[in-house]
């Protein structure tokens, strides 16, 4: 199991925005969860992906806990364990998040580099490689400005994936972008599929969630409802 | 002609005190400026508290109170300094509070998810400040960083205070010697010459962080 979350509660405010959340993803497989806005969903994956503490639960990624709930407090991976869970989960954000005062070659390098002391070479390799895959080599000393909304998701999806994460998180793929975009993404993450690794997809856009899953989760008010 | 040109030749003693003053302020003051402004968005509130009230204290007294009182005010509780270091140290603090205060606002004008995508790729702290926060920052500070670096240069004739001669000084030795407002001239051409190449500087690094929106 590469991503077991158990009993996720969640508040802000003393508002329960997430509810005894609980759910599993394996290899290979692609989930959707799916809900209204203010559902929870984005919560979720930003809890799954350490940008948001939990109230009670666990959340255990590749083997590793990320959240575990102890007796009377909630443990937070550290370390070397939170770089190892950091780097088997890659997260491409809704609005992407490129940095724009660096190039899209040195988006995707400089996590290798700076973080997991990647040789440059290597790094530059499998972001070569990447960008390739994603056709958008052309690209690699653009700005993130030079490019077009698809053209910056490709490149998010290349930063996140440069570093082989077993796990890949999209919030939203789908917002915004025109049917074409929206087939070459739906590519990109069945290529993902085949490749053994699990994707997990937050999104409102129904079509697209059904048509591409291996499993839906419904999500309503925080809780989940099939 | 010929006067202005020696006035400018017997002032230069006073112009290398201004541009001393000015540039050891100014490396010093940015250093502890990222600093104090890192400091001042601590989550700890202790800290942030402690920060907040140096800032407040070195932006609301004056400058030249703060010069005074860590020349002629510290010995009175046994602690003294010679003038330069008096200088220094007032200055260097008093500028790094507004640095400070600049460099803050920059840092909370980076769109958070910046923060966000930094942390999910596992970057450090430090990292992230120098890879993806600062470079964003700078960009968003200069004009406002290019305006107190100006006030800067015209401060520095307030070391006055405590007897150092810097050009503004020896003007007006000049002027009660020649009996003239020429060495004054002299010093408002050297003042504007200053702040004119420190103006293109900015102007030339602003043009060098347009390669990205």
């Amino acid at each position: 199991m590469l991503l077991k979350v158990e009993g996720l509660v969640k508040s802000f405010r003393g508002q329960r925005v997430l509810d005894n959340v609980s759910f599993e993803l394996k290899e290979g497989e692609v989930v959707s969860i799916f809900g209204k806005s203010g559902a929870g969903k984005s919560t979720l994956l930003r809890c799954i992906n350490g940008l948001e503490t939990i109230d009670e639960g666990n959340i255990k990624i590749n083997g590793e806990y990320l959240y575990r709930q102890n007796e009377n407090f909630i443990e937070g991976a550290k370390g070397e364990t939170l770089k190892k869970i950091r780097q088997s989960i890659g997260y491409v954000f809704q609005s992407f998040n490129l940095f724009p005062n660096l190039t899209v070659l040195d988006n995707i390098i400089l996590s290798p580099v700076k973080a997991y002391k990647l040789d440059k070479e290597k790094a530059v390799e499998r972001a070569v490689k990447l960008l390739e895959k994603l056709n958008i080599l052309d690209k690699k000393d653009c700005y993130p400005y030079e490019l077009s909304g698809g053209q910056r998701q490709r490149v998010a999806i290349a930063r996140a994936c440069v570093l082989s994460p077993k796990i890949i998180c999209f919030d939203e793929p789908t917002s915004a972008v025109d049917d074409e975009v929206k087939k070459s993404i739906a590519d990109i993450i069945l290529g993902f599929k085949k490749e053994n690794m699990a994707v997990l997809i937050v999104s409102h856009d129904k079509e697209f969630s059904y048509s591409i899953s291996d499993r839906i989760i419904k999500i309503e008010e925080g809780k989940i409802i099939s | 002609m010929e006067y202005i040109i020696n006035l400018f030749i017997s002032m230069k003693s006073g112009m290398f005190v201004t541009f001393y003053i000015f540039i050891v302020t100014l490396i010093f003051s940015l250093i502890l400026g990222i600093l104090v402004a890192v400091l001042r968005l601590s989550k700890i509130k202790m800290i942030e508290m402690a920060v907040s009230l140096y800032i407040f204290i070195m932006r609301g007294t004056p400058l030249l109170l703060q010069i005074i009182f860590v020349f002629f005010g510290l010995p009175i509780v046994g602690i003294t300094f010679d003038r330069y270091t008096a200088v220094f140290i007032a200055f260097i603090l008093n500028y790094a509070a507004y640095f400070a205060e600049i460099f803050r606002a920059g840092i909370q004008s980076i769109d958070k998810g910046q923060f966000e995508a930094a942390k999910v790729l596992g970057l450090s702290r430090f990292d992230t400040y120098r890879y993806v926060i600062f470079p964003q920052m700078l960009k968003n500070i200069l004009p406002a960083l290019a305006n107190e670096v100006i006030t800067l240069v015209k401060d520095t004739a307030l070391v006055y205070v405590v007897g150092i001669s810097d050009i503004l000084r020896e003007g007006k030795i000049a002027v009660n010697r020649d009996a003239t407002l020429i060495p004054f001239l002299v010093v408002a051409i050297f003042y504007a010459g200053f702040i004119y190449v420190l103006s293109n500087l900015f102007k030339n690094i602003e043009e060098k962080f347009e390669y990205y929106r």
